[in-house]
């Protein structure tokens, strides 16, 4: 056997192995631990003995992966009390904008109802969503009230109140469609990260 | 024989950390930090186990 050969089969053998040592992972599933929930500039909501207390219109928190997001799904578990929230949605971060959080709806009021403490089962896929190099996905709710206007960031004018009482992650691995596979594999090639 | 393989194994664990290290640059999420750590150790081990072998061979 000369030279290149070896060269070659040692390349074949070590392209094995990286494909092997990437695709171990995505078989992987479990519960996935939660960062604190805090406000845009990285403010902790406080908490109290029955969750934590929201007063700001966008509520963010990281979920740390053990894996790429290729072929998962994350499964969200939300207990939570509307407060005086007309409409609450989570959305997980999908690009490098800041705000790009495609939104799922976890619940709007309607006339006469009371707030009460409900749980919400959402499962959102994962692999066209943006991961940041410690691996962590960007979760964000976005909570709307009679009173809030149209800007993200309303202050200490922002009126909204609700009651995030728990949050759970597991995630799941699942067979990504054709679009969120070219995204993937796109944003592999930009080299995008979180600005 | 043993010998042989673990030199194999060796450069073959070697060009992997290569190929991962290479990957991260592109997107750190792919593999994980230990990744090529891991491979590293195991590659010293390999090495340090063909250096054994190696004369072992010679003695025999």
């Amino acid at each position: 056997m000369n030279a290149w050969s070896r060269a070659l089969l040692t390349l074949l053998g070590a392209s094995i192995l990286v494909a092997t040592i990437f695709c171990i992972p995505l078989f992987y599933r479990g519960s996935r631990s939660l960062g604190a929930i805090e406000n845009i500039h990285g403010i902790p909501f406080p908490k109290t003995d029955e969750g934590t207390v929201v007063t700001e219109k966008l509520a963010h928190a990281d979920i740390f992966l053990a894996e790429p997001v290729l072929a998962k799904n994350v499964r969200l578990a939300i207990t939570f009390n509307p407060g005086n929230s007309t409409k609450l949605s989570v959305g997980i971060r999908e690009n490098d904008f800041w705000l790009s959080y495609p939104k799922v709806e976890l619940y709007e009021a309607t006339s006469n109802a009371q707030p009460v403490t409900q749980t919400k089962i959402i499962s959102i896929p994962l692999t066209d969503k943006l991961q940041d190099k410690d691996r962590s996905i960007d979760l964000m709710f976005f909570a709307e009230n009679s009173a809030s206007s149209a800007a993200v960031d309303e202050g200490i004018h922002d009126q909204t109140s609700w009651q995030l009482v728990s949050l759970e992650a597991e995630v799941l691995p699942t067979l990504p469609t054709k679009p969120e596979f070219k995204d993937y594999v796109k944003s592999i090639l930009k080299k995008e990260r979180p600005l | 024989m043993i010998r042989h393989l673990l030199t194999a194994l060796f450069w073959i664990l070697i060009v992997s950390t290569l190929l991962i290290n290479f990957a991260r640059w592109f997107h750190p999420a792919t593999f994980s930090e230990q990744t090529p750590v891991v491979l590293l150790i195991v590659a010293f081990a390999a090495y340090l186990g063909s250096l054994f072998f190696q004369k072992y061979d010679s003695k025999n």
